[in-house]
């Protein structure tokens, strides 16, 4: 079956090539393994990219979405005070190498603080200024189950977005060469001037089985049918008491390296003669315990609550709210979690003790 | 505008907050600018503790009973007080005493006891009412800067209220624990230090202090699974913070 989009065939030594000349115009983001974890960072030279990586600690979409961005800046001359919005400071890049379920990630982003009603300028900034080259995914992690979301291992279209919101090319590693599907005119531009064949029936062909090679691969499964309702149903459920409290630090970790985790904080900076104060917008984690924070304290005071509340963000809550998950299946907050907590495993629990109790009340009644 | 009028007091210490206000910071000249300062050994011959101050900033842990007593007198003649660095705002080092009985300690130093008035080491805010933190050890400078604006621009300070590994993800760091099975104290430790030294390769230590309400037995649970042995995993919980509710489950889960 031919892939979704036209497809061309082109040498490894030539993609490494490419990777330079873009480099050149623009900052060239890239996996790069650092010990035992693997970071974006700036790369100059395709062998710097860590090609056969699993994933990243903190997501792509956290590369556009960034910690600490300075939003205002009030000034004060007398009894006036002078309010002034600050610029994003976005440059020309580039994202390489992004897996889909990153993709797909990036996508969730958008709707949330590149939506309808609010935009984050910095966000919005960046987004525009990157073009995206993905990497269909051929190495399938212990803790990934994007398959259970339709967002990976291999990049489709996805909901109402049109095929080029997601990346502006995509690569499959083929044996030798890659395969490049072209999926917006910027796109088409970064490929300029250099040399290709056109993919061929066997080039899909071998896409194909490698899509299927990797799909046989997942160990972990999220039955996502109905979860949301399940999730809902199921607020007070003791799995809740006994992870939150027993386990769950409250160190943010999980929704630190959620690519779909949007939650900020706003803090003020004054100068000591009280005449300049920065406003800044910083990365924020509804696991802390000041995050929702109002007169008397934080209305989810437990750990419990809280983990509740990341749980049941991504797994039920989002689909009202943003029409789909807000989760893609990447396993990073499993992977990172400090005691190992996993939100797939949460759920799979209460579907089974759901099941359990039902035929327990059928046999007694 | 007049200035605020500063005390800065000294308990038991190394005296290094004192030291990082006066001369280390990169905005010395601005904090002391922005002040007056009337009471403070390092800083002034002039002055008396009698105060009043409108911002008194105390370092060290509360070791002695003379201590106590005048903290109790600044606290009264202070509009604003705030214990800067781990001494005064956790117990910080001096409160590892605190791991052994009062007169075990006492004979260890000294040889004549009868002059010897020492009590458990506490943290400011277990005597008086405290405005604010300024957590590090040595204090951090933001905190400071942040304290100081924040009082004197009537907002109430916002100092980092969280644990080190939001500051170790906003940096992009590897995480120690999780990447390199180091014990890593950041998970129950407040940040404001920039996570030092995660970023440095080295598991936190929580100089800077407990969070509000860390899971302490969770971590140290953890810790076990990761292969440290037990007075390990209770050291770390009692080398800063120790007289807190916070740190001490951390330690009683293994303490021998």
């Amino acid at each position: 079956m031919p892939a979704a989009f036209p497809a061309r065939r082109l040498a490894r030594e030539d993609l490494h090539g490419l990777v330079v000349r873009w480099a050149g115009a623009r900052e060239v983001v890239a996996p790069v393994r650092e010990g035992n974890e693997v970071h974006w960072r700036p790369v100059t030279d395709a062998a710097q990219v860590d090609w056969d990586y699993a994933s990243t600690m903190l997501p792509p979409s956290k590369v556009l979405y960034k910690p600490l961005v300075d939003v205002a800046r009030f000034t004060r001359a007398g009894d006036a005070v002078a309010t002034g919005a600050v610029e994003p400071d976005a440059r020309p890049s580039l994202l390489l190498a992004v897996h889909p379920c990153d993709l797909h990630g990036i996508l969730v982003l958008d709707r949330t603080v590149k939506g309808r009603r609010f935009v984050d300028p910095s966000y919005a900034a960046w987004r525009a200024q990157t073009l995206i080259v993905g990497l269909n995914c051929r190495h399938v992690g212990e803790l990934c189950f994007c398959a259970s979301f339709g967002t990976g291992p291999f990049y489709s279209r996805w909901m109402d977005q049109g095929p080029s919101d997601g990346c502006d090319l995509l690569l499959t590693e083929l044996e030798g060469d890659c395969l490049v599907e072209v999926m917006s005119r910027p796109g088409e531009e970064l490929l300029a001037g250099t040399r290709m064949t056109e993919a061929s029936e066997t080039d899909y062909a071998e896409r194909d089985r490698l899509e299927e090679s990797a799909r046989s691969r997942f160990k972990k499964k999220l039955e996502i049918g109905g979860l949301p309702e399940l999730l809902l149903r199921n607020l007070e459920h003791p799995v809740w008491e006994r992870v939150g409290e027993g386990r769950c630090l409250s160190c943010t970790n999980c929704t630190m390296v959620c690519p779909t985790c949007y939650c900020y904080d706003l803090q003020d900076r004054s100068s000591l003669d009280l005449r300049e104060t920065v406003r800044a917008r910083r990365w924020d984690s509804c696991q802390d315990r000041n995050f929702a924070a109002v007169h008397f304290g934080n209305f989810r005071a437990t750990r419990k609550a809280r983990l509740r509340q990341f749980v049941c963000h991504k797994l039920s809550y989002w689909v009202g709210q943003h029409g789909c998950f807000g989760c893609v299946g990447c396993g990073r907050c499993i992977r990172l979690c400090p005691t190992g907590i996993d939100l797939a495993e949460i759920a799979g629990e209460i579907r089974r003790t759901e099941k359990a109790e039902d035929l327990k009340g059928k046999a007694e009644g | 505008m007049k200035k605020p009028r500063l005390g800065i007091f000294k308990y038991s210490c190394c005296a290094g907050c004192q030291f990082q206000l006066i001369f280390f910071q990169r905005k010395v000249a601005e904090l002391l600018g922005a002040v007056e300062v009337v009471y403070g050994r390092m800083e002034t011959d002039a002055g008396t503790p009698e105060g009043p101050f409108d911002l008194a900033l105390i370092e060290g842990t509360i070791t002695e009973s003379w201590q106590a007593d005048e903290l109790k007198h600044v606290r009264n003649v202070s509009g604003f007080l705030v214990p800067i660095g781990s001494c005064a705002t956790n117990g910080g080092i001096p409160a590892i005493k605190n791991l052994v009985n009062e007169r075990e300690v006492e004979a260890r130093v000294y040889r004549d006891l009868s002059t010897v008035h020492s009590v458990r080491a506490s943290p400011v805010d277990h005597y008086v009412r405290v405005d604010a933190y300024a957590r590090g050890c040595p204090v951090g400078e933001a905190e400071v800067l942040e304290v100081v604006s924040g009082l004197l621009l009537g907002r109430r300070p916002d100092t980092a209220a969280y644990a080190v590994c939001v500051e170790c993800k906003m940096r992009g760091n590897t995480c120690v624990l999780v990447s390199d099975n180091l014990p890593c104290m950041g998970p129950v430790t407040n940040a404001g230090c920039g996570a030092l030294c995660p970023s440095n390769g080295r598991a936190c230590y929580a100089c800077w202090g407990p969070m509000e309400k860390p899971n302490a037995p969770a971590l140290a649970r953890q810790f076990r699974l990761m292969g440290q042995p037990p007075d390990e995993i209770a050291r770390r919980f009692s080398e800063f913070g120790y007289p807190t509710h916070e740190f001490q489950p951390g330690v009683e889960l293994y303490r021998e």
